[in-house]
């Protein structure tokens, strides 16, 4: 018999803060598990909305790049404003989120495979990766006090946006997985009812 | 109301939520070879009814049920967690755990500190689910 699957949380070498490195572990690992219930879509499926106005998969895998890459140069750089184009290739625009009433989705990702969404993810954690082995345990709590461009104030720390980068990944990971699902079900349950 | 037969609704993913945290922390910090939800919030581990067959009902324990009751059924599984990892020190974090299968296997082994993260990643991740399905609702009632 097969010994047991032993899926333990470590803490990868290499980073100046063992809790920088454990956030990181659970980074990947939460990536690993994207890449897995990704792997197989085709153009259309990643532009599939299951009504107007609703994100596709591939907005939602744009997003994710986009989201982490901003939250890094803001949250962890603590630059005043990001420039994720530059960076990963993307900007806020151009992922779409959020999505206007009755919207098809982002026209700047249409026709893209699954091998470009998979590039921006690269990049956005390659970027991640580089800032976050320079982060001490002190970062982690020196709070960053920033005007959005709507002129609010929001006041945060580092140790929150690695927080938050896990939770907002995971949180679009399983609106994927619904969407998968949605389009085995609902499509086909939907054109029988029309 | 679930979108179409055989999809989860909120309901379920709400008490799925709850029901997987009294799990994992029975599991986990609390080293309990076996799980039993009903005595922590008042349901069984099964009365989410998850997962649901291919063109399922959603499940029948929640049918009628108000925001208050789930609202419930998170708070008493979140007490029940804190109250299990208020005595947790970082050495216990490494403690490796068996996770019980049927007929006495060993489904695989864990640590303390994934079965944390796990917890974190799983609510969120059904969040999101909870977030889409209040989305196409919204629309299918004629709203944005």
């Amino acid at each position: 018999m097969a010994p047991p699957l032993k899926t333990l949380l470590e803490t990868p070498p290499g980073y100046r803060s063992e809790t920088v490195a454990r956030f990181m572990w659970q980074l990947d690992e939460q990536r690993r598990a994207l890449l897995d219930d990704t792997r197989g879509l085709s153009a259309p499926d990643l532009e599939w909305q299951p009504a107007p106005g609703m994100n596709s998969i591939g907005m939602l895998l744009a997003h994710i790049a986009y989201a982490e890459n901003h939250l890094v140069q803001v949250g962890l750089e603590r630059k005043a404003s990001s420039d994720t184009r530059i960076a990963i290739g993307i900007s806020e625009a151009e992922e779409g989120l959020p999505l206007a009433p009755g919207a098809p989705p982002s026209p700047a990702l249409a026709g893209r495979d699954l091998a470009w969404f998979d590039g921006l993810l690269e990049r956005a954690r390659a970027y991640t990766r580089a800032v976050a082995l320079r982060l001490t345990d002190e970062d982690l709590g020196r709070e960053v006090h920033r005007t959005r461009p709507d002129g609010t104030q929001r006041v945060f720390n580092p140790g929150w946006v690695l927080y938050h980068m896990i939770e907002h990944e995971a949180g679009h990971h399983g609106q994927i997985k619904l969407l998968r699902h949605l389009r085995k079900v609902v499509g086909p349950w939907a054109a029988a009812r029309s | 109301m679930a979108p179409a037969p055989g999809l989860n609704t909120i309901g379920m993913l709400l008490a799925h939520i709850a029901i997987a945290e009294v799990y994992w922390t029975q599991v986990g910090p609390l080293g309990m070879a076996t799980f039993e939800s009903e005595s922590v919030i008042g349901i069984g581990g099964d009365d989410d009814g998850m997962p649901l067959a291919a063109g399922g009902s959603p499940a029948a324990p929640l049918m009628g049920r108000e925001l208050a009751y789930f609202d419930d059924l998170l708070a008493r599984a979140r007490a029940h967690t804190k109250h299990a990892l208020a005595g947790l020190t970082d050495a216990d974090l490494e403690r490796e755990i068996s996770r019980p299968g049927p007929g006495g296997t060993v489904k695989g082994v864990v640590n303390l500190r994934w079965i944390l993260y796990h917890m974190v990643e799983h609510e969120a991740g059904h969040y999101g689910q909870i977030n889409l399905l209040r989305h196409q609702h919204r629309i299918s009632a004629g709203g944005g």
